[in-house]
């Protein structure tokens, strides 16, 4: 497929080695020539220099066999402009990102619709989102519904004390009530784990579960769901408000900034929240405001750094639930290890969201969920595929991969030794990075 | 959330297995290249079946044995160092293969000689120690030209375009350190339809060069032979006189219209090919080039005017002409004894062999693009002088090149010039004429040597070692220096 993105910034970027290395067309632009010439030197993409909004520039950049033409530089307004110069030159789609919520409202799509701009993308409002859907399943790490919930992929970090800990995982399958084990992450790697592998503490464990599970599984991760009232924010940046507005009904919020200025405008665009002027980074001013009752510590600033020490201290405080916006890619990693619950980053957030606005117009591969070095993708089963011969135990299935559960007849059901798999069926695949071609063999 | 795959930039040791087995699938390409004289010496019944038989089978064999042995390589994760070591072990491994029909066949030429025409023809260089080459057989005679076709573009190149896994940032920073120039610029995404288009252009002007030859005084097997030498810029001849042998000015003409092609870079040509033709024309450094061309060509007018030498007015234009392209676009043939115009012809010719044509071209020198480059710092650097305020823009192409850019230019012709001084001493010193001794290095290191019989008598003279060393100065001036000579520092081999 042929994808021109424009603005070589940290998303568009992030976004260009990882579909080149999708095996896909890549046309990156921007103005900046040295920014581009490290990444046409290294990657397995063609860079062209220029103005985003320039008709020479895009056409130069074959705009015209464009399948997908997506716009992230850092204006909104170029991003617009250059999605519409690019549907006129002849690009198939087209998205922008945009920093105004109004414009996401269902009512004032057709306007873009008309314009050429066919999808929207607002890191501040995915983010949001993410942070909302943390904030309910306090006990994970992530929470992926497939099929309507039919099948739940949980992430798990545990800790020394859990009982599943020391346990290889063919003696856990009484315990976990058939719960699937379907990938850990260890030190930075994922593995997928096999029958005579143990679990460590400080794993973080991918279960593949039914919604029926999820309370038995909670409880044997010796994990506690607390329900979450009371919040506290760490700066009041664009995502604060965002997630102000969609949770104030729910929770206590306390959005604490540094910046005068920023507080007086606060009050407006959060009514119901509670602003105080102050550093988040003092204790006394932590204390003072009741950091002992919070339930959840949200870091929202700039400074990746400071997200991540302001969660660790509070965690120290014993707030149940800590969330790091961390903007370095580098140092996500880092923030996972430590003890910090859930780490946001708006760029992977957008560019997941395009990948999954590929995937739509990209029917062929279903790929739905990325993970450190794993992918997760969501397969249909053709009539006569290799899967279907035999037994999963009797298949002798390649080690890098292993089946998690499946959707059959609308019913979601936990793959394992003894399931067959039938011609129709919605299977869960997990896999280790590089190797979604040589799996998709096994299922046509 | 998604997640960024932690990067493993902590630098690992270099990936062996993946090399070697790359290695091999190149040996299995010469292999499948040597099926062709291979098949001309069985239809011309020459008897030189065996020479082609067993190198080919020796290729390929090897190259299978080394896929199979490093059959399980940790991915093909290629960085810059994979790339450069990769680019120059392959140069040294094809030469190592490609010179076994000399061996075997009808010259029977020792390891050293052997070696040193192998390196000659993959790095379109075009030096011979060979002096009797009519009783080549027809295989032999297309082997040497082949050699040069395929190493004009580049082997890694074409291997780029045909294995998909090295559709890949690894096989990008292989043809970087294969192709020419000092930045590169690429037609399509994917490098390997990238590589892909430039194959297919330079097959399509090799066929286009081999009908027209074919339709003047040659016959079918020297139109091919000389098609593939000329359009790799390269200079093998069936001849030992070179095309000079066939006496027509038709011919004279359409190769030497087909070595300027060959000193173009090639991203141009395509551009010329798809329909871009304002946007090629406009190719700043491929005008510099045509320019460098026509003033050198006036220059031995004037200088053969001047010593009144005696021919006719087309010759008067032709010669020149012809003589100043071949030299620049490094290919090497020669017509009507130019040399002998006068005293101050050589000089030009050597000035020419250093220049060199386009970058991102089948040629060697130091470039164009590089002279180009140099030369306007060095205006503005004179019109500075006068005007300290104003500020003048050094760009080619509109491309603006930075500092950076300029001391990259810089340390590349320091470097040219210093193996240059280096290996005429050392080339001196083993009892060669200290002018000979230079000479063949510059017209080594620029790949421009001529095979005609006069010039190579030099080369017939070089001691063993000298030839060896000439031979790695052929290919440092073809992977144009930083590939070869970065395997040589001590930074490259540490593990961070």
């Amino acid at each position: 497929m042929k994808i021109v993105i424009v603005g070589a910034g940290e998303v568009g970027q992030h976004l260009a080695k990882m579909l080149s290395s999708e095996d896909q067309d890549i046309i990156l632009v921007d103005k900046d020539a040295e920014r581009l010439a490290r990444i046409d030197a290294n990657y397995n993409l063609m860079t062209r220099i220029g103005s985003p909004t320039s008709f020479n520039t895009l056409r130069d950049a074959a705009t015209a066999d464009a399948d997908l033409f997506i716009a992230v530089t850092p204006f909104e307004e170029k991003n617009l402009i250059a999605c519409q110069i690019a549907r006129s030159l002849g690009a198939k789609r087209t998205v922008a990102r945009i920093d105004n919520f109004e414009y996401l409202n269902t009512k004032n799509r057709p306007f873009f619709k008309e314009r050429g701009v066919d999808y929207l993308i607002y890191p501040e409002y995915l983010a949001a989102t993410e942070i909302k859907t943390a904030l309910k399943r306090t006990w994970t790490r992530q929470w992926f519904e497939i099929h309507n919930g039919e099948i739940i992929l949980v992430a798990v970090k545990l800790s020394d004390n859990c009982q599943l800990v020391g346990n290889r995982l063919r003696d856990l399958s009484p315990m976990l009530g058939g719960a699937h084990v379907s990938a850990i992450t260890r030190r930075h790697s994922t593995i997928i784990p096999g029958g005579n592998d143990t679990i460590m503490p400080g794993d973080i464990v991918y279960f593949t579960i039914t919604p029926d599970l999820v309370d038995n599984l909670r409880q044997r991760c010796d994990k506690q769901d607390t329900i979450v009232r009371n919040i506290m924010i760490m700066g009041g940046s664009r995502i604060a408000v965002r997630l102000a507005d969609m949770l104030s009904d729910d929770y206590n919020i306390k959005i604490i900034e540094q910046n005068l200025d920023v507080c007086r405008n606060l009050p407006d665009k959060c009514p119901d929240c509670q602003i105080i002027h102050g550093d988040a980074r003092d204790n006394d001013l932590l204390i003072e405001e009741g950091i002992e009752s919070a339930d959840a510590f949200i870091a929202l600033t700039e400074s990746s750094e400071s997200n991540i020490l302001a969660c660790l201290a509070a965690k120290e405080f014993g707030v149940e639930k800590t969330i790091a916006q961390v903007e370095n890619i580098q140092f996500i990693s880092e923030a996972e290890a430590l003890n910090i619950g859930t780490i946001i980053n708006k760029k992977l957030l957008a560019s997941s969201r395009i990948f999954q606005i590929l995937l739509a117009i990209d029917a062929e591969s279903s790929k739905f969920l990325s993970l450190a070095d794993a992918e997760v993708a969501e397969i249909e089963v053709k009539a006569g595929a290799k899967i279907c011969k035999a037994l999963i135990k009797d298949l002798r299935l390649p080690r890098e991969m292993t089946i998690g559960g499946l959707v059959r007849d609308g019913h979601g059901m936990i793959v394992n030794g003894m399931t067959r798999i039938m011609p129709g069926d919605c299977v869960v695949v997990f896999c280790l990075s590089g190797n979604v071609h040589k799996i998709e063999k096994l299922f046509n | 959330m998604d997640k960024q795959p932690r990067q493993r930039n902590l630098r690992k040791r270099i990936n062996w297995r993946a090399l070697i087995r790359i290695q091999g699938f190149l040996l299995l390409v010469l292999a499948m290249f040597m099926l062709i004289p291979l098949t001309v010496t069985i239809i011309r019944g020459d008897n030189d079946i065996m020479a082609f038989a067993i190198a080919s089978a020796a290729s390929a064999l090897t190259g299978m044995l080394a896929m199979y042995l490093c059959r399980d390589h940790r991915g093909i994760q290629l960085g810059k160092r994979e790339g450069f070591l990769l680019t120059s072990s392959v140069w040294i491994t094809l030469s190592l293969f490609g010179m076994l029909p000399f061996m075997i066949g009808k010259p029977q030429l020792g390891i050293t000689d052997a070696f040193f025409e192998s390196m000659s023809g993959f790095t379109t260089t075009g030096a011979s120690t060979i002096t009797d080459f009519a009783s080549f057989s027809h295989g032999m005679h297309i082997w040497r030209c082949m050699m040069q076709w395929i190493g004009g573009m580049g082997i890694i190149i074409f291997t780029v375009a045909l294995l998909p896994m090295l559709n890949s940032s690894g096989g990008l920073q292989m043809f970087n350190a294969e192709s020419t120039g000092v930045t590169h610029d690429k037609i399509t995404p994917r490098v390997s339809s990238t590589a892909k288009r430039l194959w297919m252009l330079y097959i399509t002007l090799t066929a286009l060069l081999a009908l027209l030859l074919w339709l003047g005084p040659m016959d079918m097997f020297d139109a091919v032979c000389h098609a593939m030498s000329t359009m790799s810029t390269g200079g093998f001849s069936t001849s030992p006189e070179g095309v000079a042998a066939w006496h027509s000015d038709y011919l004279y003409i359409v190769v030497m219209i087909f070595m300027f092609i060959g000193g173009i870079n090639f991203v141009v040509l395509y551009n010329f090919a798809t329909g871009k033709i304002r946007r090629a024309w406009s190719d700043e450094v491929m005008r510099a080039y045509t320019r460098t061309i026509l003033f050198a060509a006036l220059l031995i007018m004037v200088i053969g005017l001047i010593n009144g030498v005696v021919c006719s007015a087309t010759d008067y234009v032709l010669y020149p002409l012809f003589n100043t392209v071949s030299t620049i676009s490094s290919t090497g043939y020669e017509l009507g004894g130019i040399s002998s115009w006068g005293g101050a012809v050589f000089p030009i010719f050597i000035v020419l062999m250093m220049v060199g044509a386009c970058a991102g071209s089948t040629t060697g020198g130091i470039k164009i693009d590089r002279i180009l480059f140099l030369w306007r710092n060095c205006r503005n650097e004179l019109k500075r002088s006068v005007h300290s305020n104003r500020y003048y823009p050094l760009s080619i192409n509109g491309h603006s090149g930075g500092p950076e850019l300029l001391s990259k230019v810089a340390a590349f012709i320091i470097l040219y010039i210093l193996l240059i001084v280096l290996t005429g001493i050392i080339l001196s010193i083993t009892g060669m004429d200290t002018g000979d001794a230079f000479i063949s290095t510059i017209a080594c290191i620029g790949n421009t040597c001529s095979s005609t019989e006069g010039v190579n008598n030099a080369f017939t003279a070089i001691t063993d070692g000298g030839k060896w060393l000439l031979a790695l100065i052929m290919m440092i001036g073809r992977l144009e220096i930083f590939t070869v000579l970065v395997l040589l520092t001590p930074t490259f081999w540490r593990r961070n």
